[in-house]
């Protein structure tokens, strides 16, 4: 508990960090109360269509068919965080695993399951969820999951890297010859030392999720059901001339969404970073 | 105790060898691979498999359907199909295009071209800025050029690849009408050589600027603390003890050990490129292979779609042998380096 | 030797970042180095010898200056002089060689050419390119190294440590300094390298009339190679004068405790303990080979790290397993440990065929034998209680967890701690008390066997001296066994019973360690205590110097 605290304080001391969690706290807040803020369905026509931005009617203006670009964007924030985190903790789920499994077995399974990573990791992701999405169809579960298999690659490697490095480690193998069983020996000791650069690649893939979903909704891989922040950019493109502001909002929101999330992520890894504390600490 | 491999100096052009040899190995793997995976995911994709490939065009087609029933032989055991389109695949032959009434090869080839002058500029083109952006800001760690390089990044880190295109639209061609706003060449008019490869080159401003953007930044921000970690290693403290400038250091010492870190992510993210050259020509309605999966998407032309992810999976190796081998000319060391 | 000094250090200090827990690093050093002669700064880890040295060539590490004082070289004050003079200076009049020679040399450059640079920087164009060419050669041939022009085309990591500290050297004599700044040259180096080397620097230094100012913590290698010595302790001088005075007479109390603590001069067999006569852990015929692949086209490279080795271990006894660097003596004390398998072999331990143990039967011999490592700084998990890591061991094996706390509490005070340490973390604590809590937690699970593999090396001497003590105190109350493993053949005269001598993965001599002392028979442990640092002064193991043991 205390502990936590102490990282607390010490990321609150990290300004860009804060000012990302700051802009960060403000997204999700407008995520959460879009339907208050926004009774109406973003979908449905709520003002003349071409309404400029700042003119009374709307806040940000109003698209082509009259729908409130500020509602679209809140119920965007919504889609683009559920997507975001979603398919960041599938990719968590599949590439811990494998990672965990390659790092602690080593050898032959080690050897196997990275020619695998490798190769995923060669297959330009975005066209692996393009093809995903298109030929499963563009549903929200099919989005996340698509994200989810071309993300895991990144967090299997790492893990692998942890594992190897703390399995070598003298008081990971103390532990070892204190007879401490293996699963002891990796929930006591290899995961808690590994967690933090996990942690820190989670969250900035947060962000990189973000980024390919709006990519694939700009290309008209979203669920078509749900709006999101890539389809209102992927919509205005024909009518860029007329209504610049359908383009501008929506980019600027994945934008400050994405550059906060990675803040907080900078700010996480210097915080948990072990080379600075090993730095503090002196010898 | 340490298990270092020593391979003597004569081993380097053997070296080469290998590393050709076990680049075509990987590339073959990967057709098989990818040609495996083609395969389940027709299968898996909801709906008659036939209807898959003809795409939307002739689903409603019965004879069309029939026809490709027996060219796919999907009436045939799953081991066959996979066997026989695997074989396909070796030789080249990536199906037929029932939308465009052509083999995909001969779509995929006439479009290649467009696709990887555009990757290739906007590669090298981030590398070069961003290792030297990411020099400039090492070498002055906390002055102010440092900390501006740094936001700079950090911003261009967090944009979306197409807006951004689109406000580069907006800005350059809509308002200040300086660029053209999409397009490879002006159509209809006639040019010699030389004016027809500035005006491709005037076309091309837009999108590699783009594309390059996110990976200049990337490149960047790696140099930055790749420079300053090497700068804190001994051997640049003996290059200062023997009394060399400060600039010659950097040139010298710091340069060479700092970007081989950035050759490896470098071809690491190869496949981002190509994966955000689909976005950048989808904007600029450039004639590449980006632009044609943009379309093969809308008219659910799988057999394009998957000509294309094979085809961008060969460049995307071509592009790491290529980063492999120029780390084997910088770093002597190569047999030392494992996979990780 | 001629009275004018070359280099004159007077009052200097050297400031930490406002902050720390001390203002300076170095305070009011004030020493001289003259032509011709070695002067030696020796202190423990902290005691700002190194700064000191760097402070000459003002190479300080960022974030420390000096504060005060002058730094005379001629005529130059070094601690006021622009950076176009000093630049001229380093690697000409001046020239430095440091510690890790692997981390030294730029990795992607020939050693050749960065031979070259040095001559180059200060020669500037006066020189053709096949002068400098020759002058490499020349100085690559003057350090002692085989086959010049072949050398001078390798990259770093295809020399040596020996070899690339001879290059560094080379670097270093490029354009004939008056002064040499050798920053502990030899610590990263095994023992006959080291002999070599020394022995090397006192030539060139001779043969130039060089000034050294040589930097070390061994007090062995100051009786090899100083004329002077200077001792500094917390960033100030203690002592300094003539090496024969200071090392057999010294006056200041930290001094004569340091020379004490050098390890080799107290006899082993201070024990009445009685030897058992069955032997408690027989190994046979033990083989490893270490296999890895670069790719699928490349040759599978295979290293043998152990090569038929047999080892018995009775209880109770010692045995020290010695050897330099890629001897296998980590290798088979993990072996032993069961952390690294064996390729063939057999390993009779109280009674079982150690190796034939899988799963639970394997976990439940473990507590058997328990293992100390080298570095105490990677031995303990960041993230657990030190109390904990000590009380894990026999809760593991069912002990109710109140006796096991109690238990580890009460080892903490064993091994010199306080009780109140078990709810602290490991970054609290320094390296030697690490090690006690290290062995703390080996000891909890009243092992019968304690390897310590190379467990004093990454210590201070005075440091070493207490764990050595602990050790044998631990030894002798709860009748270990120990396998310790060690290069240093000082520390193994001290503590073992008999010696194992390794080269290459193979056993070259064992035998009590009186007789392989005394009269050792085979020529690889000959030469291992001929390069003995200090032998002159300390003399032999087991058979000290009698003028070198005062109270």
């Amino acid at each position: 508990m205390r502990r936590a605290l102490n990282t607390l304080a010490s990321f609150l001391r990290h300004p860009a960090g804060v000012i990302g969690l700051v802009i960060l706290i403000g997204v999700v807040v407008l995520a959460i109360v879009a339907p208050t803020l926004f009774p109406v369905d973003p979908w449905d026509m709520v003002a003349a269509p071409f309404q400029p931005p700042f003119d009374g009617e709307t806040w940000l203006g109003s698209d082509m068919l009259g729908r409130d670009v500020a509602a679209c964007i809140a119920y965007g924030a919504r889609v683009s965080l559920l997507i975001g985190v979603s398919s960041t903790l599938a990719a968590l789920v599949i590439g811990v695993t494998v990672g965990a499994v390659a790092g602690y077995f080593g050898g032959r399974v080690d050897e196997v399951l990275m020619r695998f990573v490798e190769l995923f990791q060669t297959i330009p992701g975005f066209i692996l969820a393009i093809l995903l999405v298109a030929t499963l169809g563009p549903s929200l579960t099919n989005v996340i999951l698509a994200i989810g298999a071309v993300s895991w690659p990144q967090l299997a490697r790492l893990t692998r890297a942890e594992f190897l490095r703390l399995r070598s480690r003298e008081f990971v193998q103390a532990a070892v010859c204190q007879g401490q069983p293996p699963l002891s020996v990796v929930l006591r000791h290899i995961l808690p030392n590994a967690v933090s650069p996990i942690i820190v690649t989670g969250s900035l893939m947060i962000a990189s999720s973000i980024l390919i979903e709006s990519a694939l909704s700009f290309m008209g891989l979203g669920d078509p059901n749900l709006m999101s922040w890539g389809f209102m950019i992927g919509a205005s493109r024909s009518v860029m001339r007329q209504a610049w502001w359908m383009s501008v909002f929506p980019g600027i929101a994945i934008f400050l969404t994405v550059l906060a999330i990675n803040l907080v992520g900078e700010g996480l890894n210097d915080t948990l970073n072990p080379r600075l504390s090993r730095k503090a600490r002196g010898a | 105790m340490s298990v270092v491999a020593i391979t003597r100096y004569g081993g380097r052009l053997s070296a080469y060898v290998l590393g050709a040899a076990s680049g075509a190995v990987k590339i073959i793997g990967v057709i098989l691979v990818i040609a495996t995976f083609n395969f389940i995911l027709v299968h898996a994709a909801p709906g008659d498999p036939a209807q898959v490939i003809a795409g939307q065009s002739g689903a409603a087609d019965e004879t069309l359907l029939r026809q490709i029933r027996s060219a796919y032989g999907l009436d045939q055991p799953y081991l066959v199909q996979l066997a026989s389109s695997l074989k396909k695949t070796l030789t080249l032959d990536l199906g037929y295009s029932y939308r465009q009434q052509r083999t995909v090869l001969s779509l995929l080839l006439e479009r290649l071209p467009a696709t990887l002058l555009l990757t290739g500029t906007a590669f090298i083109l981030s590398l070069v800025f961003g290792t030297a952006l990411g020099t400039i800001a090492g070498t002055r760690a906390g002055k102010w050029s440092d900390t501006f390089f740094t936001i700079v990044s950090l911003l261009l880190y967090a944009l979306p690849v197409f807006w951004l295109g689109l406000m580069l639209v907006l800005l350059f061609s809509v308002q200040l009408n300086w660029l053209p706003p999409f397009g490879y060449v002006t159509v209809g008019v006639e040019m010699t050589t030389w004016q027809r490869i500035a005006d491709i080159a005037w076309h091309m401003v837009l999108p590699t600027l783009s594309l390059a953007a996110v990976y200049l930044a990337i490149y960047a921000r790696l140099m930055r603390s790749s420079i300053i970690e090497v700068k804190q290693q001994d051997f640049i403290k003996t290059a200062r003890a023997k009394g060399v400038t400060e600039s010659r250091i950097v040139m010298h010492h710091l340069l060479r050990n700092a970007i081989l870190p950035v050759i490896t992510v470098a071809g690491m993210q190869a496949g981002g490129v190509v994966g955000g050259a689909v976005v950048v020509e989808t904007v600029f309605a450039w004639p590449g292979l980006g632009r044609l999966i943009y379309d093969a998407v809308l008219q659910r032309d799988y057999p394009v779609m998957q000509g294309i992810f094979l085809i961008m999976s060969i460049v995307v190796i071509g592009l790491n042998l290529l980063t492999e081998a120029v780390y084997r000319m910088v770093d002597p060391r190569i047999s030392v380096r494992s996979v990780t | 030797m001629t009275d004018e000094p070359l280099l004159s250090i007077e009052n200097l200090s050297v400031a930490l970042p406002k902050g720390g827990d001390r203002q300076f690093a170095v305070e009011n050093v004030s020493l001289a180095v003259r032509r011709n002669e070695i002067v030696c700064l020796v202190g423990e880890s902290g005691s700002g010898k190194s700064i000191t040295a760097h402070a000459v060539l003002r190479l300080l590490p960022p974030g420390l200056d000096v504060a005060a004082g002058a730094i005379r070289f001629k005529d130059t004050d070094l601690a006021r002089a622009d950076e176009g003079t000093m630049r001229a200076l380093r690697g000409g009049p001046i020239s430095m060689i440091f510690q890790e020679p692997l981390s030294a040399l730029n990795p992607l450059t020939r050693v050749g050419q960065q031979i070259a640079e040095a001559i180059i920087t200060h020669a500037g164009a006066k020189l053709s390119g096949s002068e400098v060419d020759a002058r490499v050669i020349e100085l690559i041939a003057a350090v002692g190294l085989p086959d010049p022009p072949a050398l001078a085309r390798s990259y770093p990591f295809q020399l040596s440590g020996g070899q690339r500290q001879r290059i560094m050297i080379a670097i270093a004599m490029a354009n004939e300094p008056a002064l040499l700044l050798a920053d502990e040259p030899t610590t990263a180096l095994d023992v006959t390298t080291q002999k070599q080397i020394l022995a090397l620097v006192r030539r060139l230094q001779a043969e130039r009339g060089m000034g050294v100012l040589f930097i070390t913590h061994d007090f062995g290698v100051v009786a090899d190679i100083a004329d002077r010595v200077v001792v500094m302790r917390n960033g100030c001088v203690v002592e300094q004068g003539a090496v024969d005075e200071v090392l057999r007479a010294p006056k200041n109390d930290y001094t004569k405790a340091l020379i004490a603590a050098v390890p080799g001069g107290r006899p082993a067999s201070m024990r009445g303990h009685a030897l058992g006569t069955d032997p408690l852990l027989v190994a046979r015929g033990l083989n490893k080979v270490f296999t890895s692949r670069q790719g699928v086209f490349r040759p599978v490279r295979r290293v043998p790290a152990v090569q038929d080795v047999a080892l018995t271990l009775r209880p109770r006894e010692t045995v020290a397993v010695v050897g330099e660097s890629g001897s296998g003596k980590s290798t088979l004390a993990r072996m032993i440990m069961r952390l690294i398998e064996p390729d063939t072999g057999a390993i009779d331990f109280d009674g079982v065929d150690f190796l034939k143990l899988k799963g639970v039967q394997l976990r439940a011999m473990r507590r058997k034998v328990q293992i100390v490592f080298q570095d105490p700084f990677a031995a303990l998990d960041p993230r657990q209680k030190v109390g904990e890591a000590i009380a894990r061991g026999p809760m593991t094996y069912g002990t109710p967890p109140v006796d096991a706390i109690a238990e580890a509490k009460r080892l903490l005070a064993r091994v010199g701690l306080k009780e109140s340490a078990y709810e602290r973390y490991p970054h609290e604590f320094s390296g030697g008390q690490r090690q006690r809590i290290c062995i703390a937690r080996a000891i909890a699970l009243k092992p019968l066997v304690l390897v310590a593999d190379e467990a004093v090396s990454a210590l201070d001497v005075s440091v070493q001296q207490h764990i050595l003590e602990l050790l044998a105190e631990l030894r002798e109350e709860m009748s270990l066994a120990m396998l310790f493993i060690t290069h240093d053949l000082r520390v193994a005269s001290e503590i073992a019973d008999r010696i194992v001598v390794m080269r290459r993965g193979e056993i070259v001599e064992q035998g009590e360690t009186q007789s392989v002392f005394g009269a050792p028979q085979h020529a690889y442990t000959r030469e291992l205590l001929e390069a003995i640092p200090g032998r002159s002064l300390f003399g032999r193991p087991h058979e000290p110097s009698a003028n070198l043991r005062f109270a």
